[in-house]
């Protein structure tokens, strides 16, 4: 095969943005190849792979999103693949509360924006309502809730501080910009469905071989090493096929 | 159609037309008379937002008039909550986002009126402010039509302002422009197409309407971009 | 030539001139438009009911009159309206600069263009310095003014509908209506025919007479300037030539005046001037 630089390309939901650098950076190191990654919140990558988007490699932040590019007949498998578990969090200002936090915190009268993902385009955005619904908040945090484009969106409403809180992923949480903004303390688990993200490779694909070497590296242990320091749960067995 | 997206985004657009020909007139008028050196420097900024990125203006009111920053507290101290997420705060985005759709046109329907007139009207007594109201306005409706259409229409379809700043909320900054957005996010394409054409159609209409009673000039941007 | 100088014709007796000036003028002004520059400098005093310039095409009479009304400011000028002075650029010991902007010098300007507002009717130009709400006063006095210019028929009708002529007669009521306590008229009645021009010349003047408001008229047509003023000047190149009856001035320019008339082959009327950006000061 002649030597010639292949250059993969990723779409990746927005929870991604703080964790796949490295991941990508090692990736090339190893492979020789180039990486390039677009963030988007789900919704808008699938739409856009709905419309002929040039990508090769479709990481979402759920499963739908990747199933319907399965449906639409535009994935290589029949079935996504789950690279990683997100967690949700609830992100607060610094000198918010004085004492712990938790979901309940956000009913104080001191709260008075909440930043929530866009629960249609974002899987993020899906949970934290689901949470908020399934802890009885819903009635008392309704009024307090805006909607960002994407989990990213959402940080940044808390970070610049329009926002007195945001429900986001762990993995955007645990950063330096945002640690040093303000805290945060995990959702209850039990509280929102499991944030299974899933994975497809691109049927029309310019390089399917890359993209699979790359969701193999995804499950390698120094990847899943990344993937746990980044704030995501690697699942528990590897699930993508062997590369060829 | 979303009627609520759909009222709020006429609401936006007609309170923002009213604010910004308050704000545009004395501008224009400035800009068609004065000698100042500092004309040059003014035109530019007024022209800015139509190069500029309208995530720039976004990003820039939500940060630089966020409550991290001191302007930004005491702004929400004046208005009694921060900028983002609030009509209010659509609106003043809106405002400086079709600054130029709306001075543009009046700064060069002013500078158009026959000189002659204007000396007459002073000769007979007439002073600056009187001048304006009583001469140069009634002979730049042309050009108040033309701002008033084009900031109306431009304020329409704004997106990016709205998407920075808004917060999507129903009735507040759910814009017809974000609905449709939605709309497309969540597959919903047979809405989104109702949407889309009548924004085209308020928009194709608007134009009409601004075609059909300045039948002599098309819109004009003046001399700049 | 040499330069009349202001003093030339002091006291000369004229039909009802009183002594004391009613206009006295000190003017110095460049204008940059040309490459060459135009240059106006005069100095005279205007003691006649009736006083005329007269001069050919970009002696600067035009400019002269938007100086004296206030609508171009010189570099140097000391102007003053029966006494009272509206403009001195210079300042002398304690006393500051006067500069009354144009709108308050109550000065009557019939301008060569007539820049009749298209937006209002005949009536409703008329009626632009009108103050005040008493309605049928205001339409009595219209239509007094409408008279004077032989255009009383003309009080509904728009600019748009009307002739050139028409439009002069229009802007000359309009300017009357002010009540000026002085008026200029720049060629006023260029557009008009000459049996016209007799009757609202004639008009105008008795109007202005009875209200002892002074008028100074400007115009390049010989006959009009050695018929229709009690006194006269004559400019050339932005500097006053000669000043006095007009048999005087007549004796004292004859050789320039025969150069002048041969020189034109007609009457050629003046191009309406627009605006100060001209390149020549008309």
């Amino acid at each position: 095969m002649p030597a010639q630089t292949k250059t993969l390309r990723i779409a990746a939901a927005a929870d991604l943005q703080p964790v796949l650098p490295s991941l990508v950076h090692n990736f090339e190191k190893s492979s020789g190849a180039k990486v390039e990654v677009s963030y988007a919140s789900s919704a808008t990558l699938a739409t856009q792979i709905l419309n002929g988007a040039p990508y090769d490699l479709f990481l979402a932040a759920n499963l739908a999103f990747p199933q319907k590019i399965v449906a639409a007949n535009l994935a290589d498998e029949s079935a996504p693949v789950t690279y990683a578990q997100g967690l949700l969090v609830l992100w607060a200002h610094h000198g918010l509360f004085h004492h712990g936090l938790a979901m309940q915190s956000l009913t104080d009268p001191t709260v008075h924006r909440i930043a929530v993902a866009n629960p249609i385009h974002a899987p993020y955005g899906a949970a934290a309502m689901a949470a908020i619904e399934s802890l009885g908040l819903k009635s008392a945090l309704q009024p307090k809730l805006v909607f960002a484009e994407n989990i990213a969106q959402a940080a940044q409403f808390g970070q610049s501080g329009n926002a007195d809180c945001a429900l986001i992923s762990k993995t955007l949480a645990i950063t330096k910009t945002m640690q040093q903004a303000g805290r945060f303390v995990a959702v209850p688990v039990s509280a929102y469905p499991p944030i299974l993200q899933g994975a497809v490779v691109l049927r029309n694909a310019s390089d399917k071989q890359t993209a699979l070497e790359f969701l193999h590296y995804l499950q390698s242990p120094a990847g899943r090493n990344l993937l746990t320091t980044g704030g995501l749960v690697p699942p528990a067995q590897s699930l993508v096929p062997p590369a060829q | 159609m979303d009627t609520v997206a759909l009222l709020l985004t006429l609401r936006l657009a007609l309170v923002t037309t009213v604010i910004l020909l308050l704000l545009a007139v004395p501008l224009a008028y400035w800009l068609a008379f004065t000698g100042s050196r500092a004309k040059v420097f003014v035109q530019a900024v007024c022209a800015l937002p139509i190069v500029l990125p309208p995530t720039v203006l976004g990003f820039y009111l939500l940060v630089a008039l966020g409550p991290r920053t001191a302007f930004g507290r005491a702004l929400t101290h004046l208005l009694g909550h921060p900028l983002a997420f609030s009509f209010a705060g659509l609106v003043v985005g809106s405002v400086i986002y079709s600054l130029p759709f709306a001075v543009q046109p009046l700064a060069a329907g002013f500078a158009a009126v026959d000189r002659s007139m204007l000396d007459a009207a002073t000769t007979l007594g007439s002073g600056r402010w009187d001048r304006m109201r009583r001469v140069v306005l009634p002979l730049s409706r042309g050009s108040l039509l033309t701002a008033s259409v084009l900031s109306f229409a431009h304020t329409v379809g704004e997106f990016g302002v709205v998407l920075m700043i808004g917060g999507n909320l129903p009735g507040a900054t759910r814009t017809l422009s974000i609905a449709l957005y939605d709309q497309v996010q969540d597959f919903q394409y047979a809405q989104a197409n109702r949407t889309a054409l009548f924004l085209l159609a308020i928009c194709l209409v608007a134009l009409m309407l601004l075609y059909s009673l300045r039948p002599e000039s098309r819109p004009r941007s003046g001399d700049l971009v | 030539m040499s330069d009349a100088s202001i003093s030339a014709l002091a006291g000369s007796p004229t039909s009802g001139a009183p002594n004391t000036p009613w206009l006295t003028v000190h003017l110095e002004h460049r204008f940059h438009h040309n490459g060459a520059g135009f240059h106006l400098h005069l100095a005279f005093s205007a003691h006649a009911q009736r006083t005329v310039v007269f001069g050919p095409s970009g002696s600067g009479k035009s400019s002269l009159l938007r100086a004296i009304a206030g609508l171009l400011k010189p570099d140097v000028a000391t102007i003053e309206f029966h006494g009272t002075t509206v403009c001195n650029t210079r300042t002398i010991g304690s006393r500051p600069r006067i500069y009354i902007p144009a709108e308050k010098r109550r000065v009557g300007l019939v301008m060569q263009n007539p820049a009749v507002f298209p937006h209002l009717t005949a009536s409703g130009n008329v009626a632009f310095a009108l103050r005040g709400k008493d309605r049928s006063a205001q339409k009595e006095k219209i239509a007094r003014l409408l008279e004077i210019v032989e255009a009383e028929s003309l009080a509904a009708r728009w600019p748009r509908e009307l002739s050139g002529g028409q439009l002069q007669r229009i802007a000359i009521a309009r300017t009357l209506a002010a009540e000026p306590t002085i008026l200029l008229l720049d060629e006023p009645f260029a557009a008009l025919d000459a049996p016209s021009r007799q009757q609202i010349s004639q008009n105008l003047h008795q109007w202005a007479r009875e209200r002892g408001i002074p008028v100074l008229t400007v115009t390049h047509n010989l006959e009009e300037a050695f018929t229709a003023g009690d006194e006269v000047l004559t400019m050339e190149d932005g500097r006053v030539m000669a000043q006095g009856t007009p048999e005087k001035v007549l004796v004292m320019q004859r050789e320039r005046l025969l150069q002048m008339l041969h020189a034109v082959p007609a009457p050629v009327p003046e191009e309406t001037s627009l605006s100060p950006e001209n390149d020549r000061a008309v």
